[in-house]
């Protein structure tokens, strides 16, 4: 598939958890007329989604049922190349976790419970092209 | 009413418990309100943050006008002109950033290289356009102009950052200059660069009384005066900045369209 990306004024943030509650909780952080929201609840549909629209941002999370994070961030990578920004928010803590994060090609990795004002601050960085 | 409870009307209670209790769904409820307000302070943070950042630009510009206002004092009085004053801040910009380039976005060096003269208001102009050479007296009076500047802009908070350089823009690395005959080092780095690029563009402005000298001869000029009336490692730098400008940059372009 061509991986251009259409360059609207509005980043489009794709949030993929499949606990309910942090999607909310992070939509209703990063709720702003100048993104554009989605949420997938796991990782086959976070694929599907980021192929119909694809987004400037994705949030992802780590442990969930079906494909875990690291092998959407490896898929999402290699379809839509370098400039989707990818920041992994995970439960797991450990440094090789991180590591692997950044292996499967996350800019950035925030470990729960996250702080939403870093999220805010990274995901307003990752629209302006400086994460 | 003892039979009511066997014959209450089914309703939403007697559905099957949700996967989560009814507790934590209100625990889900308030953390979402927090999410929300946190959502609008951040957003409250932000459009202040803008707003704050456009006044101080919309400050910093007035202030600029400020000094440049002040600075047309002075030329009302003194033979130099306005576009020595432009020409003289780009060569000090571009020499100070070779240098450090924290001291080439520093306003002092911007508004000191503005109101460098500023002290000439103190000066009479019979003095000043005297034709011939000044007596020692004259001479005397002129040598006070940096000090007259000093006290101009010591009360001005913003001018403060400009008064080591408009009081040392007159002094000589080997102590030799004026007003307090510092040497070396004790002379601000700010002086030291603006002595240079204000000697030398007096070396290649168009007077009515001589010809300009070159660039390259007034280089060489300067590269004379190192370690005597020039900061050696400010001299070395400036002669490096030069042989680097090529006739086409955007430096020199910026200079043509100065000179008039």
């Amino acid at each position: 598939m061509t991986n251009v990306r259409p360059r609207t004024d509005c980043p489009r943030v794709l949030i993929v958890d499949d606990d309910s509650l942090i999607r909310d909780l992070v939509k209703t952080v990063l709720e702003d007329e100048n993104y554009i929201l989605e949420e997938a609840h796991d990782g086959r549909q976070a694929l599907d989604l980021a192929r119909e629209h694809v987004p400037d941002i994705v949030l992802l999370d780590v442990m969930m049922p079906g494909l875990n994070g690291f092998v959407v961030a490896r898929e999402l990578r290699r379809d839509l190349g370098p400039d989707c920004v990818i920041i992994m928010l995970s439960a797991c803590d450990q440094a090789s976790d991180k590591d692997e994060g950044i292996r499967a090609g996350a800019n950035a990795y925030f470990t729960k419970p996250f702080h939403p004002l870093e999220l805010l601050d990274a995901v307003a960085e990752a629209a302006n092209g400086r994460l | 009413m003892a039979g009511s409870d066997r014959l209450r009307v089914v309703g939403p209670e007697d559905l099957p418990a949700p996967e989560t209790e009814p507790e934590e769904w209100r625990l889900r409820d308030q953390l979402l309100n927090f999410a929300k307000d946190l959502n609008e302070v951040y957003r409250r943070e932000r459009t202040r943050a803008r707003e704050l950042e456009a006044a101080l630009e919309e400050l910093q510009d007035s202030y600029l006008a400020t000094v440049r206002t002040l600075a047309a004092v002075v030329e009302a009085k003194d033979s130099r002109t306005r576009a020595h004053l432009d020409r003289a801040h780009l060569y000090a910009v571009a020499l100070a950033r070779r240098i450090a380039p924290e001291m080439a976005d520093d306003p002092g060096l911007r508004y000191g290289s503005l109101l460098h003269d500023i002290g000439k208001i103190g000066v009479p102009e019979g003095i000043l356009g005297k034709q011939g050479p000044l007596t020692r007296e004259e001479w005397e009076i002129v040598k006070t102009h940096p000090l007259i500047g000093g006290q101009i802009c010591a009360p001005v908070k913003f001018l403060q950052k400009a008064i080591p350089l408009i009081e040392g823009h007159h002094e000589r690395w080997d102590g030799a200059g004026y007003p307090r005959g510092l040497k070396g080092e004790d002379i601000p780095l700010q002086a030291r660069v603006f002595a240079i690029v204000d000697a030398f563009d007096a070396m290649t402005a168009d007077r009515p009384y001589r010809t300009p000298m070159t660039f390259e001869m007034a280089v060489n000029e300067i590269v004379r005066a190192s370690g005597t009336q020039f900061d050696p490692a400010v001299v070395q730098a400036f002669s490096e900045m030069c042989a680097g400008i090529s006739s086409d940059s955007p430096f020199v372009t910026e200079l043509r369209r100065l000179k008039h």
